[in-house]
């Protein structure tokens, strides 16, 4: 599928965001599915790479925010305004949403922040919703997308390693706080970021009975089921990251084994 | 396939224009197949996947993931890493079992107008001659095609793919265990390839395929650990186009079976190569994963090909490189 590229933006240091017109994407991506796209032309890099959905807007674009890591999201910057993305998508299964649930709490590591933000928009629709993000990462510059969840009216919590920005120290240790003096029972967590970051997320949402759903990332082959490569163990043996995720119920995942 | 006449005979006066469909049929082992483009074992999944890519009607034949005759689980990831032009895997052969198979996917494939290929494997000869005894007989599958090569598992196809005498014990026992169609595909891990097509014909493999993945390796220079929890794993892409062609070319040459040619297929031109060197098929496998739609671009490019070229059936490129 070929979705022309609207804008291409660098943010701040090594963080970017693509917004492509895609209709079919845009019609049917629910919050925490991904797109496979193809980087370059050539056979280097071979595969394409999977993108969380960032955002829908209403003049049918997409977009996707991503952090260079490597070779092939290096390419990717390098695309401009006009081109067309070869692009798959929307794949895998994104984040339930319990219309029960009211309280919402949304919790990004890093880049972990892309999907969230999808999902935030999703959830305002309902105007009963309590958005609170915990956002965390390494300096200030790797903190984004705190404008979009102001004007969705969330309570914003920030932490980050070195101290550069809101609290210093971990997002999950002030996500612990927090649940210190919470009485509520109803309330949903949902969060993307590193694997570590997501073990103790779980652990601190379990041990308080809180429904906790997670995104995970792992190298993909095909996107659609078919290669096998990109499984994570689960309590029912590996699942498929792409088609059985990239969202799970954290209880569903060996977090032991990842 | 045969003529068709495009545009409209008005009262039976006038004919604007005839144009030669080639005619892409062809017989391998004992199956007709409307054209030779067949997908690669493990690229595939169980056909189903590319369903919403793909009409699966169009394909000569689907090779599906091998099947083993229990489950299994697989290897612990990472399972794959990408290399230039490449990749590395090393999934360790997971599937569901040929009776869950049966059971669960067949029935959703038998509905399509195309070739149901299925690729087999064990530990031991008993287990090949077990999966292969749960398949014979069962109504829409088509062939089986052998795996005696895959690198991945430490007791499996390795160890019988490149050991002319395992080799042929298996080859033969899965021979004696059913009368479908056989393809025996090999393994490119050996020094000459020649020797294990001659096994496979002298065994009464009505073709063979080739050529499975090499095995290769990459490391993490930073955490200085290899790429993948298997530490090697099976390299596919088109990096090894050219290593596949030579072996394809040498394999044709040695066997009056037919060859199939395997081996980082991305195009109707790659496709036609193997052709010309001998491939009287070829399979699609790494290509599947960057472009679903791979296989039937591949058709439509090999159709195109020869209308260019004025020829009108895919026999008169099949073996015709001029060297």
């Amino acid at each position: 599928m070929k979705a022309e590229i609207l804008s291409h933006l660098n943010l701040t240091g090594p963080y970017y965001k693509l917004k492509l017109y895609s209709p079919h994407i845009y019609k049917n991506a629910m919050p925490g599915q991904f797109a496979m796209l193809r980087v370059g032309e050539t056979s280097d890099p071979l595969l394409r790479r999977p993108f969380s959905i960032h955002k829908k807007n209403p003049d049918k674009t997409i977009e996707i925010l991503y952090k260079i890591v490597g070779k092939g999201t290096r390419l990717l910057s390098t695309l401009v305004k006009g081109k067309d993305m070869d692009i798959i998508g929307p794949l895998g299964n994104g984040f339930v949403i319990d219309k029960k649930i009211k309280n919402h709490i949304l919790i990004a590591g890093g880049i972990g922040i892309a999907p969230l933000l999808f999902l935030a928009h999703e959830l305002s629709r309902d105007k009963r919703s309590r958005i609170t993000l915990f956002l965390g990462a390494r300096h200030k510059e790797d903190i984004l997308c705190i404008q979009n969840f102001k004007r969705l009216k969330a309570r914003i919590n920030i932490s980050t390693e070195d101290g550069s920005l809101g609290k210093q120290g971990l997002i999950s240790e002030l996500f612990e706080v927090s649940l210190a003096d919470l009485n509520e029972q109803k309330i949903a967590v949902y969060s993307c970021g590193p694997n570590n970051m997501l073990r103790e997320i779980h652990r601190l949402a379990a041990a308080k009975g809180l429904p906790c759903q997670v995104s995970l990332e792992a190298r993909m082959g095909c996107g659609i089921g078919a290669c096998l490569g990109c499984v994570v163990e689960g309590k029912e043996g590996y699942e498929k990251v792409c088609t059985d995720g990239p969202v799970f119920d954290a209880g569903e995942v060996e977090w032991g084994r990842l | 396939m045969g003529e068709v006449i495009k545009g409209s005979r008005v009262r039976g006066q006038r004919v604007r224009k005839t144009e030669i469909k080639p005619d892409l049929s062809v017989n391998i082992a004992g199956i007709e197949m409307k054209n030779p483009v067949m997908t690669a074992s493990g690229t595939f999944g169980y056909g189903i996947e590319y369903a919403p890519y793909i009409d699966l009607n169009r394909l000569g034949a689907i090779v599906l993931k091998g099947l083993s005759a229990r489950p299994r689980k697989g290897n612990p990831p990472p399972r794959i890493c990408e290399t230039p032009s490449g990749m590395l895997n090393a999934i360790g052969l997971e599937n569901i079992g040929a009776e869950a198979f049966i059971k669960e996917k067949l029935p959703l494939l038998r509905k399509y107008d195309t070739k149901i290929i299925l690729n087999i494997f064990g530990d031991s000869i008993p287990e090949y001659v077990e999966v292969a005894e749960i398949l014979d007989k069962v109504d829409g599958i088509t062939g089986l095609e052998i795996n005696i090569s895959c690198p991945n598992v430490q007791k499996g196809g390795m160890v019988f793919g490149t050991d002319p005498v395992t080799a042929s014990e298996v080859l033969t026992a899965v021979r004696n265990a059913t009368s479908l169609p056989l393809i025996a595909k090999l393994s490119p891990n050996v020094t000459d390839i020649t020797t294990f097509a001659k096994i496979a014909e002298d065994s009464g493999c009505n073709a063979v395929s080739l050529i499975n993945t090499l095995l290769g390796m990459a490391v993490d220079i930073r955490t200085r650990r290899p790429m993948l929890a298997n530490i090697t794993g099976g390299l596919s892409g088109p990096a090894i186009k050219p290593v596949a062609l030579r072996m394809v070319w040498q394999a044709s040459k040695a066997v009056k079976i037919p060859v199939i040619g395997i081996g980082g297929i991305m195009t109707a031109d790659d496709a036609i190569e193997f052709l010309l060197v001998g491939a009287r098929a070829v399979q699609i496998g790494t290509a599947n994963f960057v472009n679903p739609t791979a296989t039937v671009d591949i058709i439509e490019g090999i159709e195109k090909y020869l209308t260019k070229n004025n020829l009108s059936d895919i026999n008169q490129i099949i073996g015709r490189v001029v060297i």
